[in-house]
């Protein structure tokens, strides 16, 4: 019976250590605390037959992040405008393919009621102002250093882009860059046939 | 308490037990192996572990999310191969530890005065005639680093000699380094990562594939540099990096290949170097926004082939460079050809290249007449319509078709950029591949095909409007090979070879020897203990006659 117990115990024992030292729960995150990031979605704007998760037909997360022209944003005030989330990053190639889109689309439907925020992922603003400024970015640029609002927006990768509606329900979720028409048009004219304008007559609706 | 402690000790050290625990890690590290295992670049992301069994469901099916729950998918990192691992640790530590009393019993505590039977008995003796001369018996031994003790039992003289006794311990060692070394390779299998990335001057990449990894950093390249001799070849190359976390930067380091940057337990070597890349912009002419900006990799090598041209009249020179070429045409027969149009002296000329066979000619044609028209091979030269040409030689200019570029309605689909007055340099340097200078001296220049019936020369920061765009030569970068690598296990590779080593050294190469001898009236025999080789006559016959002792035959018996 012992020299059967004992193994079983000295088994359970190194687990019990091992568990303990490495998979143990810890309290608090890696993260240093910030005022910015995710926030919860002001009672009056929730409703209870929608639940709120980066997923098309559910409430967009809010959040609420700086922006470089030192103001900050809260995803919640742009209720009853059509918002277009674009998370990207200045060394992702399709992000700085499609930027140009979503410049012209800005231009062509903010009279509309769209809002584009281009929330960037874990860059030095130095860098992102560069870009915006090149790119003649004028919708709000959010800056999401730590990522605590991409890791709620479950994000697999960049360019990803959440159409959001006049009610902050989730209409489309679009991941990679936005296909265009080919074939030597220019910039405008590549926003009659594409798949962000799709997303963006949606929202307007 | 202490029985069952006793129990626990001997079912470690047992054999059976080392048997299953062995087998069965074994079998583990085989699925280990045979499975694909989760990358460590991935641990800790849920969105990056998501992705990464998206992947495996194509290849393994529906038991994907079965064999994940069941840790098959990530072995080395599961609890039960941890405890199975741990236990093959204690197992080997407490055969270790079993062998240390004994161990320190033979070092510090020898048995120096054994019975006279263990002289007529023992293996390894010799013995010899003659009353030996215990003084120089002892004097010798200690000349040969022996540790000596003399007794005396009436007219008997016993020594007990000791030489390195400590190394015994290297068989100890030698575990303890295969412990050490186990464990290095659990760690550095569940732990060790090395991700390579290709960075343009003044660009950044991410060193982890999903944007919201907990560890994610950016390497910016802030500046790149390198030397090559007088063929061409690469002598040394280095660049600047910036490493960026959250947004904020957290070292900038100067790295070569032997000299990586080092930032939270990652490494950044330099891999690679490839010295001809463009940047270039593309904006709208009407608002100044950029729609374009890429620093484009010229890894192809077109043929460029090096005229000068002089007025005829005036000796003037009207033309020095490489041209660029059209995309070639390829004949039936094999040949190539490549066309271009230039402007020299005021009137158009046509220019083809015929590459086939290992030859080239170029044809210079008037564009306005082309029945008019010269054929030159390299180093030849000719003259045509008042223009005297020479054609210097055909180089290779760096050069890539670009797809994406913003291009004006009416005009093709692609560009083809060639950037002329380049350094010495080579296609990948790491390779040690060779470019020839294509041009001559002056700053490198972007050639841009495919924007109207001309080339366009662009200088660094020179700019051309075709179109509703102006397309801007922003000047000539390079692009790094960066080796990102994460190796906790490391140091403890250093340490479990060095164990090794050093136990090795105390096993083989230190002549450790224990001896006993019985010097009587009538004789010596020494007795010894060392390794199964050790020949005694050998090595004590010159000692032993010195201290008078005739030596009859070393007498070896087994067992």
């Amino acid at each position: 019976m012992r020299r059967t117990v004992i193994p079983l115990l000295t088994v359970v024992a190194i687990a019990f250590t091992i568990w303990w030292l490495e998979y143990r729960p810890r309290g608090g995150g890696g993260e240093a605390l910030d005022a910015y990031g995710p926030v919860d979605l002001p009672p009056a704007l929730a409703t209870p037959d929608k639940e709120v998760a980066p997923r098309e037909g559910a409430l967009a997360p809010d959040f609420l992040l700086p922006t470089l022209d030192g103001k900050t944003v809260r995803l919640s005030d742009l209720r009853g405008k059509g918002v277009v989330i674009n998370f990207w990053a200045t060394w992702c190639p399709p992000c700085r393919k499609e930027m140009p889109q979503l410049v012209a689309a800005y231009q062509r439907y903010r009279n509309e009621g769209l809002e584009v925020v281009a929330v960037n992922v874990g860059e030095p603003e130095d860098r992102v102002r560069q870009f915006a400024e090149e790119f003649g970015m004028r919708f709000t640029v959010a800056l999401d250093k730590i990522g605590a609002v991409a890791r709620t927006y479950s994000l697999l990768g960049l360019p990803t882009t959440f159409f959001v509606d006049r009610q902050g329900v989730i209409r489309i979720v679009h991941a990679g860059a936005f296909k265009e028409q080919k074939g030597g048009i220019g910039v405008q004219e590549a926003i009659g046939a594409s798949e962000l304008e799709e997303g963006i007559l949606q929202i307007l609706r | 308490m202490r029985r069952w402690g006793r129990d626990l000790f001997s079912f470690l050290v047992g054999p059976r037990w080392a048997v299953i625990i062995t087998a069965v890690m074994a079998a583990v590290a085989l699925v280990g192996v045979v499975l694909p295992q989760l990358p460590p670049w991935a641990v800790g992301d849920p969105a990056s572990v998501r992705a990464w069994l998206g992947e495996q469901e194509r290849r393994l099916g529906p038991a994907t999310p079965w064999l994940w729950r069941l840790g098959l998918l990530d072995v080395f990192r599961t609890p039960w191969f941890a405890a199975g691992l741990g236990l093959m640790v204690a197992s080997l530590l407490a055969y270790s530890l079993s062998r240390l009393p004994g161990l320190y019993a033979s070092i510090f505590r020898p048995r120096k005065w054994p019975p006279d039977v263990y002289f007529d008995m023992a293996p390894h003796r010799v013995e010899g005639w003659g009353r030996a001369d215990v003084v120089t018996l002892v004097r010798g031994l200690r000349r040969r680093l022996y540790r000596v003790e003399v007794r005396r039992d009436g007219s008997i003289a016993y020594l007990f000699a000791d030489r390195f006794p400590w190394a015994q311990a290297g068989t100890l060692l030698a575990h303890v380094a295969v412990v050490v070394l186990v464990l290095a390779a659990a760690v550095g299998r569940a732990e060790a990562f090395s991700i390579p990335l290709m960075v343009a001057e003044g660009q950044a990449r991410p060193v982890f594939p999903t944007p919201t990894h907990p560890r994610q950093m950016e390497v910016e390249v802030t500046g790149a540099w390198a030397r090559f001799d007088a063929q061409g070849l690469p002598l040394q190359y280095a660049a600047e990096l910036a490493i960026f976390r959250q947004g904020e930067e957290v070292a900038r380091c100067r790295v070569t290949v032997n000299s990586p940057c080092q930032y939270g337990g990652y490494r950044f070597h330099l891999a690679a170097y490839f010295g001809f890349g463009a940047e270039v912009m593309v904006k709208e002419a009407s608002s100044g926004r950029a729609i374009y900006h890429e620093t484009v990799a010229l890894q192809m090598q077109r043929p460029a082939p090096y005229l000068r041209a002089w007025e005829d009249g005036t000796g003037r020179l009207a033309y020095e460079g490489a041209v660029a070429l059209g995309n070639p045409i390829v004949t039936a027969q094999g040949l190539t050809s490549s066309l271009a149009l230039l402007s020299v002296a005021g009137r158009d000329w046509a220019l083809v290249l015929r590459e086939g066979k290992g030859e080239a000619t170029l044809l210079i044609a008037d564009a306005q007449n082309l029945s008019r028209a010269v054929t030159l091979a390299p180093g030849e030269g000719a003259s045509l319509g008042g223009v005297r040409w020479e054609l210097v030689e055909v180089q290779k200019a760096p050069a890539a078709e670009v797809a994406d570029v913003p291009i004006p309605l009416g005009q093709g689909e692609g560009l083809l950029l060639q950037m002329s007055n380049v350094a010495y340099g080579t296609g990948n340097v790491s390779q040690g591949g060779r470019v020839a200078v294509a041009g001559g001296e002056g700053p490198p220049t972007l050639i841009v095909l495919g924007l109207g019936d001309r080339p366009i020369t662009l200088q660094p920061g020179e700019a051309a409007v075709v179109g509703p765009y102006e397309y801007i030569f922003l000047g000539q970068r390079a692009f790094v090979g960066i080796e990102v690598r994460r190796d906790p296990s490391v140091n403890l590779v250093w340490a479990g070879a060095a164990l090794l080593v050093l136990s090795l050294v105390l096993i083989f190469w230190l002549p450790r020897r224990r001896l006993w001898a019985r010097l009587r009236e009538d004789g010596v025999c020494i007795v010894g203990q060392g390794e199964a080789s050790m020949d005694l006559r050998r090595e004590l016959g010159p000692l032993l006659q010195r201290a008078g002792v005739f030596l009859q035959q070393e007498v070896e018996e087994d067992g």
